[in-house]
Parts: C-alpha cells; sequence; structure tokens
C-alpha cells in the first residue's frame, strides 16, 4: 500500500431520498486526482442523482460528501468554480447562437479565451453561430461539451457525455479525455453502456438500483464482462464439445450455429472453434443490467451463504 | 463588458419586451385618443351615467367621464395597463426560476460559480426594470401624445399614475417568481399570481360599494396603488413605499425557499 493524494471526490454513506422513495443506499465513492473514472449503471440507477448531489443541485439526505475537498452545501461556488459540468439532458430554448452562451457561460466563471472556445469548437466541429434551438441532440451535446471543457477545469463531470454523439466525434471526445488526464485533471462520467468508459476509464464505480455493487479497476473489470457470442460453422458440430469450456455459458447448439455467454477471454472458446470451418462469428455485449445482475448478484449470494 | 444574469435575462426577452412594448403603447394610444370625442359628448355621457345605478358607478370607478382624470384613471389606468402589465409580470416572473427549471435550463446556470440567490435577485431585478420599462412606455406615449388629443395633465401625477400601475405588476410578478422559486414548477407560480390578481382586482371594486367586503381590499394591491386616486392626487410617500416593500419580501421569501430545496428534479 502506498499513500495516495487525496481523493477528488469522496463520499462516504451517501443516501438520498426523495420523499418516501429512496434514490441512493449509503454510497461509498472514491476519485483519485488524476484518473478517469467511468460512473457505470443502468438508467435510473442513481448516476445522475449523485453527480448533481456533487454540484450542490440537489441535497443529500444523509451522509458525507467532499468534491476538491469541500463540502458541497456550504461551499458550491467554489467547487463549481473548479468544475465542468456536462448535464445528462441539455435543452436550450434560446434563439441565441451558441457562441453567445458560451460566452455568457464563460463571464459567469470570470471569461474564457474565445481562442480555446473556438478551438474546442472546431474539433467538435460545431458550428457556433448557429441559433440554440435549432440544434440537434448531437450539436446540443456538442455545445455541452465545449462548456464542460473550455475553462479547463481541475474536474470534469460528465453526465452520459457520449449520448447523440457519432462515433467518430466519440473517438474525439475520448481523446478530450486522455489529454485532460494527461494534463493532471481528473475525469469523473457516467454511462450507461460499458463499451463508452472501457477504452479510457481507469477505474470504474457499478451503482445498480441506488447501490453500489462494485468499484473495480477497468482491467478486472472487463475480465468481468461477459458478451453474448454467436458462431455459424460450416457443417453441424457436436454441443459437447463446447460444453464445459473455460468461460463458456448458457451454451445453445443447434445444428450448425452455436450461442453462449463468455465470461472473461474468449481464448478456450476460439480455439476450439477454429477445429471447425467459421462461416459466421458475432459478439455482442449485453448491456451492463444483465452483466451485472448475473455477476453480482451471484457473488452477493456466495457472500450471504458464507 | 462582463456578461452576468441580469443582462443575459434581459437580452433574452428583449425582443418579448419590444413586443410588449409596441401592445402597452398602442392600447394606452388608442383609449386616450377617444378622450376629445369623450369630452365633447362628455355632458350627455354625464347624463347617461347618472341614470345607471350608483353603486356600478362607483364600483367602476368612475368617478366622472367628463374629465379627463376621470376618464383615463377609468379606462387606461383603471383597467387596460394594469391588466397588460400585471400578465406580463407575472409570465416574466413565473418563467424566471420555474419555466427555466422546466425547461431544463436552469440546471446548466447553476452548474456554475453563482449562488442561487443572486440567480433570484438578477431575475429579479431583470424583470422589475422589464416592468419598468412598460410603466415608461405608458407614461411616454401619454406625454408625447398628450398635446395633440387635449390630454393635459400635471407630469408628475402622470407619473405618479404610471408608478402605481408598474408596482401592482411588480407585486402580482414577485407572487409568481417567489411562488415558482418555491416550487420549480410554473403552473402553481401562474396559479397563485392569477387568483391574488383578480381577487384583488374585483375586491377592491367590490369593497367600493358593498361595505362587508372592505376588508377584501387590504389584500389588494390595486387598493394601495390607486386609491386616493394618483391621477388627482399624485404620489402617495407611505403606499409607494409599502408597494415597492412587498416584492422585495416576496423575492426574499423565495430566495429563501429556493435556496432550501433540490433543483430540477
Amino acid at each position: 500500500m502506498h499513500a495516495s493524494p487525496d481523493p477528488v471526490i469522496e463520499t462516504r454513506g451517501l443516501t438520498k431520498d426523495y420523499g418516501s422513495r429512496r434514490a441512493l443506499f449509503g454510497l461509498d465513492l472514491r476519485v483519485r486526482a488524476g484518473e478517469v473514472f467511468g460512473f457505470l449503471g443502468p438508467n435510473g440507477a442513481g448516476k445522475s442523482t449523485t453527480i448533481r448531489i456533487l454540484l450542490d443541485l440537489i441535497r443529500r439526505s444523509a451522509g458525507e460528501v467532499l468534491v476538491l475537498g469541500r463540502d458541497p452545501r456550504t461551499d458550491g461556488v467554489e467547487i463549481r468554480r473548479r468544475v465542468g459540468y456536462l448535464p445528462g439532458d441539455l435543452v436550450f430554448a434560446s434563439r441565441r447562437p451558441a457562441r453567445d452562451l458560451l460566452a455568457y457561460l464563460g463571464d459567469l466563471r470570470g471569461g474564457v479565451p474565445a481562442a480555446q472556445v473556438d478551438a474546442l469548437a472546431e474539433r467538435l466541429d460545431l458550428d457556433l453561430s448557429r441559433p440554440l434551438r435549432s440544434l440537434s441532440k448531437g450539436n446540443r451535446q456538442k455545445v455541452g461539451l465545449v462548456q464542460a471543457f473550455m475553462h479547463r477545469p481541475e474536474l470534469l463531470v460528465l453526465d452520459e457525455p457520449t449520448s447523440g454523439l457519432d462515433p467518430l466525434l466519440q473517438r474525439e471526445f475520448l481523446a478530450m479525455v486522455r489529454e485532460a488526464r494527461a494534463d493532471g485533471r481528473t475525469v469523473f462520467m457516467s454511462s450507461h453502456v460499458l463499451s463508452e468508459v472501457q477504452d479510457v476509464a481507469d477505474r470504474a464505480a457499478v451503482l445498480r438500483g441506488g447501490r453500489l455493487v462494485a468499484t473495480e479497476d477497468m482491467d478486472a473489470l472487463r475480465r468481468r464482462a461477459a458478451r453474448r457470442v454467436r458462431i455459424r460453422f460450416a457443417a453441424p458440430v457436436a454441443a459437447a464439445e463446447f460444453a464445459g469450456l473455460a468461460g463458456v455459458r448458457d451454451l445453445d447448439v443447434d445444428g450448425d450455429a452455436v450461442r453462449c455467454v463468455v465470461d472473461g477471454s474468449p481464448d478456450a472458446l476460439v480455439k476450439q472453434a477454429a477445429r471447425h470451418t467459421v462461416l459466421e462469428l458475432d459478439s455482442a455485449e449485453p448491456d451492463l443490467e444483465e452483466l451485472f445482475f448475473t455477476y453480482y448478484t451471484d457473488q452477493e449470494e456466495v457472500g450471504d451463504a458464507a | 463588458m462582463r456578461r452576468n444574469v441580469f443582462g443575459r435575462f434581459l437580452r433574452d426577452h428583449l425582443r418579448t419586451l419590444v413586443g410588449w412594448s409596441v401592445g402597452v403603447a398602442a392600447v394606452t394610444a388608442l383609449y386616450s385618443a377617444f378622450w376629445p370625442s369623450m369630452r365633447d359628448s362628455g355632458d350627455a355621457m354625464d347624463a347617461y351615467l347618472e341614470s345607471l345605478p350608483e353603486g356600478l358607478m362607483e364600483s367602476m370607478g368612475w368617478s366622472s367621464l367628463a374629465t379627463v382624470e376621470g376618464y383615463l384613471g377609468a379606462t387606461v389606468f383603471g383597467l387596460l395597463t394594469p391588466v397588460l402589465l400585471v400578465i406580463a409580470a407575472v409570465t416574466l416572473g413565473a418563467r424566471a426560476i420555474a419555466g427555466a427549471e422546466e425547461a431544463q435550463e436552469l440546471e446548466l446556470l447553476l452548474a456554475h460559480p453563482v449562488t442561487r440567490t443572486a440567480v433570484l435577485v438578477q431575475r429579479s431585478a431583470a424583470a422589475a426594470v422589464f416592468v419598468a420599462v412598460l410603466g415608461a412606455v405608458v407614461f411616454g406615449t401619454l406625454l408625447v401624445l398628450g398635446p395633440a388629443i387635449d390630454v393635459d395633465l400635471p407630469v408628475d401625477r402622470l407619473l405618479a399614475a404610471c408608478v402605481s400601475v408598474t408596482l401592482i405588476a411588480l407585486v402580482y410578478g414577485a407572487v409568481a417568481l417567489a411562488v415558482g422559486a418555491a416550487t420549480g414548477r410554473r403552473a402553481p407560480a401562474l396559479g397563485a399570481a392569477a387568483v391574488l390578481a383578480v381577487v384583488g382586482y374585483l375586491g377592491n371594486t367590490f369593497a367600493r360599494q358593498v361595505a362587508e367586503l372592505e376588508w377584501l381590499r387590504f389584500g389588494s394591491a390595486f387598493h394601495y396603488a390607486m386609491d386616493p386616486d394618483p391621477l388627482l392626487h399624485g404620489f402617495d410617500l407611505g403606499r409607494t413605499a409599502l408597494l415597492l416593500a412587498v416584492p422585495v419580501v416576496l423575492a426574499a421569501l423565495g430566495a429563501l425557499a429556493f435556496t432550501r430545496r433540490d433543483v430540477g428534479v
């Protein structure tokens, strides 16, 4: 164990109730300085609720929260000065151009050089002269990303940053996140799709039903990630050949087609399949809900039984 | 110059303000332009009015339609501009916090280094400026048009009447803003302000003729602003101060509730 610097985000027993409905159940979260942290979970798991508490948009019911060493309840302004935030759902009603809004938001932060805004807009291929209300979902998301990054904050809090972006722009965005990390800044980003964060995140936490079910290195999580695999061979194969392979479960062999779920590395399956002529091979990542529901409920049951 | 919440809110509503200004100027000009013909038929009009039940004239606040103060007091200042300015102020007040929140615009602003109180204060001030401009439009229209249509009022009394109308609108606008800030929802903000304004207007009207309803006037901004008639008596310092204090107190209460709740849920 080595001494780690003070965490950039730290919550202990973070709980949030909306009336009688509990949205967060005692979250313990630690995000280290300089890391890219993925905050994963299906829609409705409580990701946005947690993020909004960090910015003091909503107030916790119990527990402790420190962002950049300060409590959002008492030092919200100071925290927000040093944080760039992308809301999960951006709507603009204004007829004014995007450039106008970004200048205004920059001024609220004490001024942001126009060159920085222009450079980001160019990178994301965003036309700043278009009226805000006419922007598509993807373009609104770009405006949101520009305002989150433009003042080069120490901490970026991004709620579903890639939603609405086409694949090319997703890659550009991931490059921006890597650059932020290279500058020593911290990125906390939520997603309901593992693949969106797995290439860039150092660590990730998984939230389900308002409870934190895991916080792990991305590598460990990736190993855990189950994939749904479908292979079609040139000729029928025997089910016995594929049963009992390492990491393979939910096997279904039907003539020349094999369907199964692979946990972790597909190495054993690939080597076995290579004995035959493979016509097609599809591999799909199951959604997070399914993924972690299977894995972590199993773990809990094992834990409870022990 | 740095852009701030105050300036941005006004800028965002510039088109709306221009639209309202044109409308308020047109209505003011149109109705005051009837005055010369009204005066010429004044005797006949007064005779007609005398034939009406006594209570009706009193309740409508028509002291006399044969004087310019009586005519403007009954039309432009008695009904038309208060209604227009109250509607403008209430819709803007409801929009300032609750409307922006329902449109999901508020979250982005509040994620910046500003306090909620600052946002509410600056937007309230911007809304007050908006309403004051409309009051100034009434004043300016009558000032410029006056000589041409024989509306010959002392400037100070004309100003007092325009300020009174503006203050009525500010009171109900502040109700909408405060309720919206406390609830985050536009419907209750609009509802509360509309109910209070209608009850305030009708209450003030009925109380003039039904002694048992006299109490209704105490909750009515119309009563404090229009009685005694500023067109006849000029400024009433005490009542003007009261009408200025009410929106300030309402905004403060709204801010208190706004800073204590969750935003955008």
